[in-house]
């Protein structure tokens, strides 16, 4: 009887004894979802930071503000649920370090180092205190570490832009600027010949006007794409070419002659180069000097050659290729351009288009950049389209290492 | 005593046995489940505010571009809750900023929030249907 009562009670001892390893196990369950946790609040901690830090590098040069901006965008993410004013201590073990240095995309993998030179990349570590829980208070201290590394990657553009004839446009009427009056730069207009001085209008058909052209606000927009590809920590390669039709069109020349010229419907304005002033430079100077800006537009063709030259083999090879097509009007020879686009993004370019006027076929551009896996902006002036060439000097590819 | 009156006594009593061990492991069996199930809600709601995390990180991420906007930001924001299959989830911006005009390198912040009753677990034992969970604050600069 003694011994049936005592089996009678059995299992609920051994339920009871199981209560223990349950317990441990729940625990258990709880502290690695915890760990779980921090690891994935470290690792978009460090993200975050590298990422902003990344576009920091781009156009920053002071080290101290790129990695203390850094570090504390980190930290602010770090600290959980933290308000901006709460004035939140960080925890006592927790480690945020920011480092500057080197990253390179190998043929087989990235790689890091803080060493070495150019600065292209930062890097973003953080230790937070995870650890096991038992009713409320962490019982030990495990470090969940996280870094991320984010790199400005190397670049080389080419700038594909219109020289066709509209170009040479008023900027308020959009047609030609037929303007005889006396101008320093117009010979036609201050020429003792009155028959000269009469088609002195003429003068602006073909040579742009320095300030009332299309033409006139491109270049200080080129020059400001020049001056931040300048400022960027990246050294790119920066080329030119211009576009307009293949033929043959009478104009004036300096020398106040009529004389046939001879366009192309593409041409290399400036090789690879890392002196952007100096690119900028010569091409005002050939389209103010020496030749015309005239023919129609063949877009295709500029992206043709611009393709041509930043998959050349004196550009760096590993580098990021990208293509900026802008223009002021619509393709009227050659092929479609998003067919051009097309081609040379399947030879890993990236095709930005930009439409200058009100007068330009925006919906062929969006296609061309869409294709193009690029981004399609529209200026109405010239501020807006300096404005346009800064940014997308500022965004070389950022990607992320580790 | 017979050997099978000793028999009939013998299966009896074991008959009894298993119907008093069911009786325990019915009474035993639910404590252990009551303790697995706050776990089992714990560990979930801590997956589902992880993961409401990294939604409101790539939500920051596009806001915080220069050209970035807050429809933008909701977009791909969806895109991850719709993923993770969290429902109910809202995109939250502090009403001092309006992402598309923050000015570059201003500081702003996210966070998101999902009912806690639809991402729950089908388990009993629940309590705070009515609560939400919450990601917590993300941190981001507009870049330039």
């Amino acid at each position: 009887m003694r011994k049936f009562s005592q089996k009678r009670g059995a299992s609920g001892v051994i339920v009871m004894t199981m209560l223990v390893p349950v317990l441990i196990i729940g625990f258990f369950a709880i502290s690695l979802a915890n760990i779980q946790r921090s690891e994935s609040t470290s690792q978009i901690s460090t993200d975050l930071a590298a990422v902003y830090g990344g576009n920091l590098l781009s156009r920053e040069s002071d080290v101290d503000k790129i990695l203390s901006l850094s570090e504390e965008l980190a930290l602010r993410n770090l600290i959980p649920n933290a308000n901006q004013d709460s004035g939140e201590s960080p925890p006592e073990h927790l480690r945020i370090t920011t480092e500057l240095g080197s990253a390179s995309i190998g043929q087989f993998k990235p790689s890091f180092d803080s060493q070495a030179k150019p600065t292209n990349a930062i890097r973003v570590t953080a230790a937070v205190p995870a650890g096991i829980i038992v009713f409320g208070s962490r019982l030990s201290h495990v470090d969940v570490s996280a870094h991320s590394t984010v790199a400005n990657m190397d670049r080389v553009i080419c700038l594909v832009v219109d020289r066709s004839g509209s170009m040479t446009f008023d900027l308020d009427s959009g047609t030609w600027l037929l303007d005889p009056t006396p101008h320093p730069d117009n010979p036609m207009s201050t020429h003792p010949d009155v028959q000269i001085q009469q088609n002195a209008g003429q003068w602006w058909k073909g040579w742009p006007h320095p300030t009332r052209s299309r033409w006139s606000e491109l270049l200080p927009a080129v020059y400001g794409l020049a001056d931040e590809l300048e400022k960027t920590n990246q050294q790119e390669f920066f080329s030119i070419v211009s576009y307009s039709s293949a033929g043959s069109e009478h104009r004036w020349n300096h020398k106040l002659k009529r004389v046939p010229y001879r366009t192309t419907d593409s041409s290399i304005e400036v090789r690879p180069t890392k002196h952007y002033a100096n690119a900028v430079r010569k091409l005002e100077h050939k389209y103010s000097k020496i030749f015309p800006v005239m023919g129609g537009t063949n877009i295709a063709a500029g992206i043709d050659t611009g393709a041509r030259v930043l998959l050349n083999n004196n550009s760096k090879p590993n580098a990021f290729k990208t293509m900026i097509v802008m223009t002021d009007g619509q393709y009227n020879r050659g092929r479609a351009p998003w067919l051009a686009a097309e081609d040379a993004a399947k030879q890993g370019i990236e095709v930005f288009t930009v439409t200058f006027s009100n007068q330009a076929d925006q919906q062929s551009m969006i296609l061309t950049a869409e294709v193009g896996n690029g981004k399609h902006f529209h200026a109405v002036d010239g501020v807006t389209l300096e404005e346009i060439f800064r940014k997308i000097a500022n965004m070389p590819p950022r990607i992320f290492v580790d | 005593m017979t050997r099978r009156y000793q028999q009939r006594i013998r299966q009896r009593s074991s008959h009894r046995r298993r119907g008093i061990e069911s009786v325990e492991a019915a009474i035993t069996l639910p404590i252990l489940f009551l303790i697995l199930c706050p776990v089992l809600h714990l560990t979930h709601t801590w997956h589902v505010e992880k993961m409401l995390k990294i939604a409101t990180y790539e939500a920051i991420k596009v806001a915080g571009k220069p050209d970035g906007t807050y429809e933008d930001a909701v977009v791909v924001f969806e895109e991850y809750t719709n993923a993770f299959g969290i429902t109910n989830a809202n995109l939250i911006v502090p009403e001092q900023f309006q992402i598309e005009q923050l000015d570059r390198d201003e500081l702003f912040y996210l966070r998101a929030e999902a009912s806690r009753a639809t991402n729950t677990l089908p388990l009993p034992f629940f309590v705070g249907f009515n609560g939400k969970i919450d990601s917590g604050w993300v941190y981001y600069r507009k870049e330039g």
